[in-house]
């Protein structure tokens, strides 16, 4: 348990804080407040226990959608057919235990381009565990993407990954001194397809995945609200001589402008093969992100939950 | 004794990548808040978990503070 006590600023707190105190000191002593994902809660003093628990959150999630606004490559279907247009996704997640297991899924729909821009042509599901320890993540992920319009190629994979953690204003104290509002956040880790029904180890659909290495940054230029990031996802071919040597490299920058629970992102993909010359998938593309929770208290209202 | 949590903003908590997403660490902050004779006398953060830094999440819980 780690207890901060900033105590430079500990008089300015105070003062603030008395100006607060008619709202804090509401109702008898002692009085608990709980928030999650923004949104503040009753009373934790056990009389009100479920009262507390209704408006406890039971999942939460996002809405994406984004236009590709300029693709030469980026396919639309696993067959590698088409030119993606736009793209939805629907996300979902709920904590198990604490951050120690988590539950998330992902609902990623395309469409093509060279095909009215609306009419969906690809579904990737991902079915997913993820959790923390201490500086280390794991995610334990199952994928599988199929064409919509029209029979075709499907491909599946299962994975083990495993990410190790970086944060500038923890590991650097003459971070926060220089930035007090910025932040550096990144990982690092690899990966292994243990299960893999036609996921290539290229942009070209040759090969098939066998490891992969991740890196993620983020930096954190103004409270979370102006964010640069660059993502990296490298994968290697268990049909090759050398079976953790990478064969692809699929890269991601961009730039993320936060606002309360919506997110506007505008960003860069290029999937390039590694050993060998080949076709290179890359888009420019815009997208924004609305997040949302769902409370136990709600789901009983609708007859959903008793 | 009053005590206050923040989730972090999922937004922050969940990465897009090109065919999904990729987690990153739920975290938030504890702000715990002792008062003497009707005043503030102590105010206290914790991190949750400790390995992450959640001071963003500390400082929105009294955002709405003048």
């Amino acid at each position: 348990m780690m207890q901060r006590q900033h105590k430079g600023r500990r008089v300015l707190r105070l003062a603030l804080l008395a100006c607060c105190l008619p709202f804090l000191t509401y109702g008898p002593p002692p009085a608990h407040g709980l928030e999650k994902y923004g949104r503040p809660l009753p009373s934790m003093d056990e009389p009100n226990h479920e009262t507390r628990e209704e408006e406890e959150t039971l999942f939460g999630g996002y809405l994406l959608t984004g236009a590709f606004v300029k693709n030469p490559t980026f396919a639309a279907r696993p067959d590698n057919t088409g030119l993606v247009g736009m793209r939805h996704m629907l996300h979902l997640e709920t904590d198990l235990y604490k951050q120690y297991l988590t539950f998330y899924t992902d609902q990623n729909f395309f469409s093509d381009r060279t095909n009215g821009w609306i009419t969906l042509s690809e579904w990737d599901a991902t079915f997913a565990f993820t959790g923390v320890i201490d500086r280390f993540n794991w995610r334990l992920q199952y994928e599988h993407d199929a064409p919509l319009d029209r029979r075709g190629l499907k491909q599946a994979y299962a994975d083990a990954l495993v990410t190790a953690r970086f944060q500038a204003t923890q590991d650097f104290t003459w971070w926060r001194r220089t930035f007090p509002n910025q932040n550096l956040t990144a990982y690092a880790g690899a990966g292994w397809l243990f299960h893999n029904s036609q996921y290539f180890a290229r942009p070209n659909n040759t090969g098939r995945a066998l490891f992969r290495y991740v890196a993620h940054a983020d930096l954190d230029l103004y409270k979370n609200k102006v964010v640069l990031y660059a993502d990296t996802n490298l994968f290697t071919d268990r049909e090759a001589n050398n079976t953790l040597n990478p064969t692809e490299l699929d890269w991601i920058v961009g730039i993320a402008l936060r606002w309360k629970d919506t997110e506007l992102a505008f960003y860069r993909e290029e999937d390039r093969p590694l050993d060998q010359a080949g076709l290179v998938q890359k888009y420019y593309a815009v997208q924004l992100r609305f997040a949302f929770d769902v409370s136990k208290g709600a789901m009983e209202r609708v007859g959903l939950r008793r | 004794m009053l005590r206050y949590y923040k989730e972090a903003p999922l937004l922050e908590e969940s990465m897009v990548g090109s065919r999904s997403s990729r987690p990153t660490v739920h975290h938030g902050c504890w702000a715990t808040v002792l008062l003497r004779n009707e005043r503030v006398d102590q105010v206290g953060y914790r991190f949750v978990p400790n390995s992450v830094d959640a001071s963003n999440d500390c400082e929105a819980i009294f955002a709405n503070c003048p």
